[in-house]
């Protein structure tokens, strides 16, 4: 302290001097600092600020040395700013200042830091929320398989169990059938060389049998026509012909009376399964009509349509049994195999055609659209 | 056509080829022969060249199909009547190629019998007697 009061003693007013600089130097440190930062962001060298500082005190000290000597007075007065931490204050401002724009400078790089870690947990959560769904429309598309592969599974099964007891059927419809020929043969032997022919009793008996026969023909076909899944074959046909091969099928009632549109349609259809179509509603309209009723068959071009109408004067279908008549296996009667109509509807599908009913008088309607 | 129609009659089942024989006399046409498979068929239609023949399908080893083919193999004109108790989907696939004139299901009715005789006179090209 003697030294550097000594040393000051050269200097005239130093106290102005002293009191001036120092604030300067921290100011234009803090200038030259916050200047740098904002020109490109970057910390402030630290060893540039204390060579600064160094090359200030060096040149005060310098100056303090030269050959200005100060007066007691003036010594005495810069000791005494000294001494009541006047200058300590200063340097401690200037550290402060220092400090505190260092600690913006961090606090603003962890600002940063922490926008760019928002960031990237926003992408991470972004990225997440994309494998999830993945993940989750990975999982529906599995479970969707699996069903596939269920119900592909059940249906072969099926196809399998339906092929295995078509072909049983198909056996014990030729087994039946055979023999059924003779007995029909045979009666008709019988029927030509008897002299009883004229008898009414007889002729009773032999259509009683003959009845037997269609029947159990009748009840064989519904079978295997329900049962018989094959491939349509599409040929150039007409009503009259069709009907004549299913009138051909059914047995002949004298008593009642069968109305036919004289003026025929042509129809492009699978002929034998029209025949089943046709055989199958008109038998059911024979026998809704009783001995004494009527039949018509009407059939018109509708647009591309084919429209075949059945009517009979028979007492109609009661509401509920109308909701359920296409039904497999729902039959009213004791002799029905409840098949008829369910197979009519699954061929006239096939055709991509429709099948109605309605009473007053009971008319089922046949649409179906011209094929290709 | 004033002679009286040719036929020959194949069926494996005995009862029905006789019967049936008898039934075609009554219905007055003249029965060739009788045989039991489809190789007796073939055999018995270059033998008797019939107007007519009556076919089942189902028959044990020669079966109807083969008699159909070999049948029209020698005559393409042949008329053939199936007279069959089923005609599976094997069946219609393999008419795709032969096909009958016609196709009676058992059991028939003699209408349907005496059509199918009509319609031979209907059909274009008769064999001489």
């Amino acid at each position: 302290m003697g030294e550097y009061k000594r040393r000051i003693n050269l200097r005239k007013q130093p106290s102005e001097n002293v009191s001036e600089d120092q604030p300067d130097i921290s100011q234009n440190t803090a200038n030259s600092a916050v200047s740098s930062n904002q020109a490109d962001n970057k910390v402030v060298d630290q060893s540039r600020i204390a060579n600064i500082r160094k090359s200030r005190f060096d040149d005060n000290l310098k100056f303090l040395q030269g050959n200005t000597p100060l007066t007691n007075q003036e010594f005495d007065l810069l000791g005494n700013e000294f001494e009541s931490g006047k200058i300590s204050k200063e340097v401690s401002d200037l550290m402060y200042h220092y400090e505190k724009q260092k600690m913006t400078m961090i606090q603003r790089q962890i600002q940063e830091e922490k926008s760019l870690v928002q960031d990237l947990n926003q992408k991470i959560e972004t990225n997440i929320a994309k494998f999830v769904n993945l993940e989750s429309k990975l999982r529906e598309k599995q479970d969707q398989l699996e069903d596939e592969i269920k119900i592909k599974t059940r249906r072969l099964v099926e196809t399998e169990r339906l092929a295995a007891i078509s072909e049983l059927s198909s056996r014990l419809a030729h087994d039946l059938k055979n023999p059924l020929s003779v007995i029909k043969v045979t009666l008709d032997l019988v029927k030509w060389a008897s002299k009883a022919t004229n008898d009414p009793s007889f002729l009773h008996r032999v259509d009683a049998v003959n009845t037997a026969i269609f029947r159990m023909t009748h009840q064989i076909d519904n079978v295997m026509d329900f049962l018989g899944d094959v491939a349509l074959e599409r040929q150039d046909t007409t009503a009259h012909e069709i009907l004549k091969l299913a009138l051909n099928k059914l047995p002949q009632r004298p008593g009642q009376t069968l109305n036919i549109q004289p003026q025929d349609l042509n129809i492009a259809c699978d002929k034998q399964k029209m025949v089943i179509i046709f055989t199958n509603i008109l038998l059911n309209s024979m026998q809704a009509a009783g001995d004494k009723g009527t039949i018509s068959v009407r059939f018109q071009q509708k647009g591309d349509n084919a429209v075949i109408e059945f009517e009979d004067s028979g007492s109609g279908i009661s509401d509920t049994n109308l909701q359920k008549i296409f039904d497999p296996l729902f039959t009213t009667k004791q002799e029905g195999t409840g098949l008829g109509l369910a197979t009519c509807k699954n061929i006239i599908k096939q055709h991509g055609g429709t099948i109605s009913v309605k009473n007053n008088p009971t008319t089922f309607t046949v649409t179906l659209p011209k094929m290709k | 056509m004033l002679r009286v129609p040719t036929a020959i009659v194949i069926d494996d089942d005995r009862d029905n080829v006789e019967l049936f024989c008898e039934y075609l006399e009554i219905i007055n046409i003249k029965v060739l022969g009788c045989g039991y498979d489809g190789k007796e068929a073939v055999e018995l239609y270059a033998k008797h060249k019939p107007d007519i023949v009556f076919l089942d399908l189902l028959m044990p080893i020669y079966d109807g199909f083969y008699a159909l083919e070999n049948i029209r193999n020698l005559d393409s004109n042949a008329y053939v009547v199936v007279i069959t108790a089923v005609v599976d989907n094997e069946g219609r696939i393999k008419f795709e190629k032969t096909k009958p004139d016609h196709i009676i299901q058992k059991p028939f009715d003699q209408e349907q019998i005496t059509d199918v005789v009509a319609k031979l006179e209907q059909k274009p090209q008769l064999k001489p007697t």
